[in-house]
């Protein structure tokens, strides 16, 4: 039996990017993924013959560059493709459009200074993102020398930029495109997923980070979407010499004299490695997975308080006929998103607070058949949707009632701009939050291991204890999205955790 | 006249007077003048009606600073404070929760809600006053300016650092994150009873846009626990003869240091020339000169209306234009001829006499402010009661009372716009007088009076733009080194000689009295 | 044994706290809330009423009434009219003081007099030349302190204005409830406020009377908790607290002259004999001690606190244990009471202090204890009261 330097739970994108990273540097890695297909989330869903998702996670678009390079996931088969359009669309079949030249309309300009002040204060972004969050519990050099570096950064803005760059991302997001923007599809189509995996609208407060640094991270889309970048990095941890295992749910991390050393599976089997990185929420790693006895007591109390209610509900259509948008040049549009105004998105998310899902959902649709023609049968297309909102606890409960009305009531707003839409859909799969859970291990059905409010960013996440991405207990470290810099960009975690574990 | 002042102070608000005492005390020449014939801005009692005295707008007094009423001796100029010492929820279920002075009585009452949340309740509170002593000293201090750091603010930073150093982890994790949670996930992590959640998140949200899940208003319930650190136990409390108590205290001070204070003398505009303020001119055309000017209104009022957009720099006109100002309350007076009896406490008791809270639970508070949202004022309003004559007779006839109602939400901006206000007002006031009477029958029946006050109202009365009582929304990107604006949060403004010392500018709103004197301790530092 | 006061089935109910004390061998309420801070707010915002029956009270009767309180207090008496009150020390022979206490002449030949601790024996040794008849009347007189700004109202209210021309330091009679009652204008609270008494037979008539009037003035029961900061504030020396009567105190030290606790300036000296004349001649020009008002420094008090990173954290009643006060290293007194005082937001101490040190705006420093280590703290001699709203006198 062979031993490992280190092993990763779950074969989620994180959990694949840290592995391929330690891989990378020499080490020996083994992955173990519960279910019996790689990618978790990302993982590709054939939900109906002939008809398949890339991945619950839809919008491929905010990779880590310097993860992309280092792995080389290109020459692994990943195709980056420019920017899409998104189609901003109106009921009446009307709408703008956002492509990578700008935004039509009247916001014309002002789209092209903002996106332009968005460029300017990106290095204050990665910044922050791209580095170790400040170390809270360090001591106070240590945390007033991270202070000074990132004032340093800020101060290259130059006073009026590096003062704008604080007032914003306290804001709410509605309230920072309504000083730039007047057309209101246009600020509801870029808070929308800036809001996805959020427990709030675009007027809570702090929402303006999560749109800016959204902007700031995005990047040309991935042909095949979120499955196709499972796929290269699978290859790359192959290549590498990394071991891949699926069908092996581990059902606790094993430490002995305070160490990590190794994990159990539900089979009662045991693999051991004295590393143990785990791409699963930090509520699952650090409270189901670590024993009590593992943790300090107040690392516990602050972890049971993680919030990560979940609010996304994910559909996916087959569909007949053509792709349901088309661009005012006649051309199928491969992103759409429906919400004529910001409060059409705020009220969409009231209806959470109530534990109820929104009658009216705003949602982010994409066509990812239109540049993957495999995934869907000719003459047909794969539909998948982003509902915005429908809540984890929803006072009803879930079951198969309430997801059918969550399927009807997506296909009905998707129908208020596409009218034959329900008469070509051949299947359909609704996935609850509960779904998500029950399916995929996620606490709270959270598609972001954790809401990315501001309480629960850089150092805060998931816990100031382990913002670092280091357990506690020596050798067990997290690299899920559950840690610094978030969900946003993909394999930011994975790169950190690496780092930092390699460090050691 | 041709009597020169080394300052005029523009509003005889009680942050204006506040600073207009120290200048005086420092030995300066200083003239306030105020618009309209009562000095106290907001924080003004008025005889409404016969024997009815009023704190029209602002109704407790809250965190007055303890050094501001040592300094200027203001017990001696008038002043008197009596505590609020018990808060009291009833619920539409005739149950209540209430939480008077004796912690084993508070633990008992939370108990009937929920155990584990009684024998949190006393470790909660510590925890804030543990965070609040760290607030404090920011109360204080004149904001950094982050552009710039001098060595004295390097200085100041890094002496924060140290307290919050000081902390463990543990305490550090709670400061940080509770900066930018909502009020009800901050409670969350403590609390289990809806009950007792949404009782005290309301503390989180009274004058801001915001709703108790609203991230940003967690930070806003610590203000709650900023009285026990200064030995000014249960700070929050009356006034003696209303609000304008406090205020006329604080002018009485300043006049015995020298100041000269002048009502009706309404200021029209701040006269500029060259880069320097000289003077203002009143309404009548009377011109005042002075070597400094500072304003005691709002930024919008201030920059806006009496400077005038032509003389000030582009970016900064446009910074306070952008300066969310948001109305969000209305107030309800009323003249009763006995006392309200509340279903879930029958009687008189200690529970009238303390904070009265309509906010039976987190959806309900939710739902008023979802209705706000959308430009309408809520139908089922957060309310917040006391019942002053009670403990301080003098506003009342003997035998009756004055109740003062703060009602939350009441949007500046309706959908029909701020200037149909006149036409809701009173259909609003009902909407209060509805609700509160559900849980108190007799309200009705004992209503003698009644004054309603919207956004629009205290707008035009007291100038206050867009009816904000805080003179601009407490949200995060509002607060500290960007209060009003980044640049000029300093209580400088571009304008040579021209302060600001209201609650536009650091710390911030309610009856504190901080921005009074911390610009009055810059502006010394300039001479 | 305790026993109770004639109010005691009123008071019993209402004192939710069931924190009593002994006073003068009558039970007493300190608080009926769950603290003092309410009653001590009714005292200075509204009214406040509270059971004072247990202060020794004596009637003093015939034609020598007024040569015989003349002899035994140092104050000179015989030109004091019917209706008036005065405030006078009561000393031994080498001119120490034993009590302090009120004097009214409710009649020509008809006096009352009141100290804080039983001196029927004393008056009765040195009764015994005048014709006079001194009796201890303490368990058949009843006495309601009712004090705050508002009731000179509610006692107008409960007497047909019985109150409203009556002055400072003087009594008349009333009727409250059908009792028949006298009604001084004196108190210990520092502020307006009168003090009314009864016959213990009527003092629930009275009590009714008053307390179902004075729900219209906000008047609440108070107990000793707030007058005990109530009087810090307003300067006034209680026995064996601030000082000791010298019957019983066992050593010289412990003995003070009027001059040396401030009452002084109820000292007449320039008159018929008097008990302790000479020795007060003698004492007035040289006195060791002087009593005065401390104000101690909140910052300096909130540093030391700060320092080991509590809130400050002070009593939440006045508190009577004895501290040490110095001049530098020097101890030069100590303080003996002191309050935090809610109104003034100040935190205030009595303090006997040697003359030398006892100069308006000196600088001293206080003993005070953070967390369980001793601590200096500056605290400055100002004027006493502390607290003298206009309305005591007008």
């Amino acid at each position: 039996m062979s031993t490992y330097d280190a092993i990763i739970i779950g074969s989620s994108i994180e959990g694949l990017a840290t592995a391929g990273l330690l891989a990378k540097a020499g080490r020996h890695v083994i992955v173990l993924e519960a279910r019996d297909v790689l990618g978790g989330l990302a993982a590709p869903r054939a939900f109906h013959d002939g008809f398949t998702a890339p991945g619950v996670l839809h919008d491929a678009s905010c990779l880590h560059e310097d993860v992309v390079r280092r792995l080389a996931l290109e020459r692994h088969g990943l195709v980056r493709h420019s920017t899409p359009t998104v189609r901003l669309a109106d009921e009446d079949g009307g709408g703008i459009a956002i492509d990578h030249s700008g935004v039509s309309g009247p916001d014309a300009d002002r789209f092209a200074a903002w996106r332009a002040w968005i460029k300017k204060v990106s290095p204050v972004v990665h910044q922050l993102l791209d580095n170790p969050a400040p170390p809270l519990d360090g001591s106070l050099p240590r945390l007033a020398w991270s202070a000074l570096r990132l004032g340093a950064t800020l101060r290259k803005l130059g006073r009026r930029d590096m003062t704008e760059f604080l007032r914003v991302p306290p804001m709410c997001a509605a309230d920072w495109l309504n000083e730039w923007f007047e057309d209101e599809r246009l600020k509801a189509g870029l808070a929308a997923p800036a809001l996805e995996g959020l427990w709030g609208g675009p007027w809570s407060a702090g929402t303006a980070a999560n749109l800016l640094f959204r902007e700031v991270m995005s990047g040309p889309d991935v042909a095949g979407g979120a499955s196709a970048v499972v796929d290269a990095l699978a290859a790359c941890l192959r290549e590498a010499g990394a071991e891949l295992r699926t069908g092996a749910r581990v059902t606790a991390i094993r430490c002995r004299n305070g160490r990590a050393m190794g994990v159990s599976l539900h089979r009662g089997d045991t693999v051991d490695a004295p590393i143990v990185a785990s791409a699963l929420d930090p509520q699952t790693t650090l409270l189901d997975l670590l024993s009590p006895t593992d943790i300090p007591p107040d690392l516990a109390h602050d972890v049971t308080g993680w919030r990560c209610r979940g609010t996304t509900a994910k559909v996916h259509l087959a569909i007949e006929g053509p792709a349901p948008f088309i661009g005012d040049d006649g051309r199928p549009v491969d992103v759409a998103r429906t919400g004529a105004s910001l409060d059409d998105l705020e009220r969409a998310f009231d209806a959470v607070k109530y534990g109820e899902m929104s009658e009216h959902p705003v949602l982010d649709i994409r066509v990812p058949s239109l540049v993957s023609p495999e995934l869907a049968p000719e003459g047909h297309h794969v539909v998948s949707i982003m509902a915005h909102f429908a809540p984890f606890e929803l006072r009803a409960g879930w079951s198969d009632e309430t997801r059918e009305l969550l399927g009807r009531n997506v296909v009905a707003t998707l129908a208020r701009h596409v009218p034959d839409i329900a008469d070509r859909i051949v299947a359909q799969e609704t996935l609850t939050p509960a779904d998500l859970e029950a399916e995929l291990g996620l606490c709270g059905g959270h598609v972001h291991h954790g809401e990315m409010a501001l309480d629960q960013m850089l150092s805060l996440r998931p816990s100031v204890g382990c913002a670092d991405h280091s357990a506690p207990v020596p050798g067990v470290f997290l690299c899920g999205p559950g840690t610094h810099p978030g969900p946003n960009p993909w394999m930011g975690c994975a790169r950190l955790a690496a780092r930092r574990i390699l460090a050691r | 006249m041709t009597t020169t002042y080394d300052a005029i102070v523009i509003g005889g608000g009680h942050n204006g007077l506040t600073c207009a005492a120290y200048l005086a005390k420092a030995g300066r020449k200083v003239c306030v003048l105020e618009r309209r014939h009562v000095l106290g801005g907001a924080a003004v009692s008025e005889e409404v009606f016969p024997g009815f005295t009023f704190s029209v707008c602002s109704y407790v007094v809250s965190l007055l600073r303890p050094e501001i009423i040592r300094e200027l001796d203001l017990p001696r100029h008038g002043l008197d404070l009596i505590p609020l010492e018990s808060t009291f929820t009833p619920l539409p279920d005739g149950r209540a929760l209430y939480r008077g002075p004796d912690p084993g009585q508070a633990r008992r009452a939370i108990a009937q809600f929920s155990a584990k949340d009684a024998d949190a309740y006393p470790e909660f509170g510590a925890a804030m006053s543990q965070i609040g002593r760290l607030v404090k000293p920011v109360l204080a201090m004149t904001p950094p300016d982050p552009s710039k750091l001098g060595l004295g603010a390097i200085m100041d930073l890094l002496r924060l650092g140290r307290r919050f150093g000081d902390l463990d982890t543990d305490a550090r994790t709670l400061q940080a994150r509770m900066m930018t949670m909502s009020a009800a996930d901050f409670l969350d992590r403590w609390f289990e009873s809806p009950v007792l959640k949404a009782a005290m998140s309301v503390s989180g949200i009274i004058g801001t846009f915001q709703g108790v899940r609203s991230p940003g208003t967690a930070y806003v319930l610590l203000h709650h626990y900023m009285g026990d650190i200064d030995g000014a136990y249960r700070s929050w409390g009356f006034s003696r003869g209303g609000t304008g108590g406090v205020s006329n205290a604080i002018a009485n001070a300043a006049r015995s240091f020298g100041a000269e204070i002048r009502t009706e003398a309404p200021v029209d505009q701040i006269l500029i020339e060259g880069e320097s303020a000289t003077g203002v001119v009143l309404a009548n055309g009377d011109e005042v000169r002075a070597k400094t000017v500072v304003s005691g209104l709002d930024p919008h009022l201030t920059f806006l209306k009496l400077v005038g957009r032509d003389k000030l720099p582009d970016p900064f006109v446009k910074d306070i234009e952008r300066f969310k100002m948001r109305g969000s309350s209305g107030k309800v007076n009323l003249a009763l001829d006995g006392l309200p009896d509340f279903v879930a406490m029958p009687g008189e008791g200690p529970h009238l006499r303390g904070d009265i809270t309509i906010a039976p639970s987190i959806d309900y508070l939710e739902r008023a402010y979802d209705e706000a949202k959308y430009g309408a004022w809520s139908r089922r309003p957060f309310m917040d009661v006391v019942i002053p004559s009670l403990t301080d007779p003098t506003v009342a006839p003997p035998g009756k009372h004055v109740m003062s109602i703060f009602v939350q939400y009441a949007p500046y901006k309706l959908k029909e716009g701020p200037e149909d206000w006149p036409h809701q007002r009173e259909a609003f006031g009902d909407a209060v007088i509805d609700t509160l009477a559900e849980y108190c029958p007799n309200l009705k029946d004992i209503i003698l009076h009644r004054q309603v006050l919207s956004p629009w109202d205290l707008e035009q009365e007291f100038g206050l733009t867009e009816g904000n009582i805080f003179h601009g929304e407490l949200s995060l990107e509002q607060l500290f080194f960007q209060r009003p604006t980044a640049q000029w949060a300093r209580y400088k403004t571009p304008i040579k000689d021209l302060w600001m010392c209201a609650s536009g500018t650091h710390p911030g709103g309610g009856i504190m009295g901080a921005p009074g004197k911390n610009a009055a301790r810059a502006m010394l530092k300039r001479w | 044994m305790t026993r109770p006061s004639p109010f005691h089935p009123r008071t019993a109910p209402l004192c939710e706290s069931h924190a009593w004390k002994t006073w003068a061998g009558f039970l007493a309420v300190c608080h009926y809330g769950a603290c003092g801070e309410a009653e001590y707010h009714a005292f200075r915002h509204a009214a406040g009423v509270l059971d004072v029956s247990p202060l020794c009270k004596y009637a003093v009767t015939g034609p020598d009434a007024a040569r015989f309180l003349s002899y035994v207090w140092a104050r000179d008496v015989s030109r004091l009219k019917p209706g008036r009150v005065t405030y006078a020390a009561l000393c031994d022979a080498d001119g120490f003081l034993i009590d302090d206490g009120t004097i009214a002449r409710l009649d020509d030949d008809h006096w009352r007099c009141t100290t804080a601790s039983p001196s029927l024996h004393w008056f009765a040794r040195h009764a015994r030349r005048f014709d006079v008849t001194v009796t201890d009347t303490s368990e058949q007189t009843a006495a309601l302190a009712v004090q705050g700004p508002r009731s000179r109202d509610l006692l107008n209210d409960v007497t047909d204005g019985a109150v409203e021309g009556l002055r400072f330091f003087r009594v008349t009679g009333a009727s409250i409830g059908g009792v028949t009652v006298e009604i001084s204008r004196t108190g210990y609270t520092g502020d307006l406020g009168y003090e009314v008494w009864m016959p213990a037979d009527n003092a629930l008539d009275v009590w009714d009377a008053l307390v179902g009037a004075g729900r219209r003035h906000a008047l609440q029961p108070a107990g000793l908790d707030a007058l005990d900061m109530t009087r810090v504030e307003a300067g006034f020396i209680l026995q064996d607290v601030d000082y000791y009567s010298s019957l019983r105190a066992q050593v010289r030290s412990r003995m003070s002259t009027p001059w040396e606790v401030g009452l002084g300036w109820t000292v007449q000296l320039d008159r018929d004999p008097f008990i302790g004349q000479d020795a007060l001649v003698a004492s007035e020009k040289s006195p060791t001690w002087q009593f005065v008002g401390l104000d101690i420094d909140w910052e300096e008090l909130e540093a030391l606190y700060e320092r080991v990173g509590l809130p400050p954290h002070l009593p939440a009643q006045a508190w009577r244990t004895p501290v040490p006060v110095y001049s530098g290293s020097e101890q030069v007194g100590q303080a003996t009471s002191g309050t935090w005082s809610p109104l003034l937001k100040k935190n205030f101490a009595l303090a006997s202090v040697r003359t030398a040190h006892a100069a308006m705006g000196t600088r001293l420093r206080i003993e005070q204890t953070v967390e369980f280590r001793r601590h200096k703290v500056t605290a400055t001699v100002v004027e006493r009261p502390f607290f003298d709203p206009e309305r005591k006198r007008s």
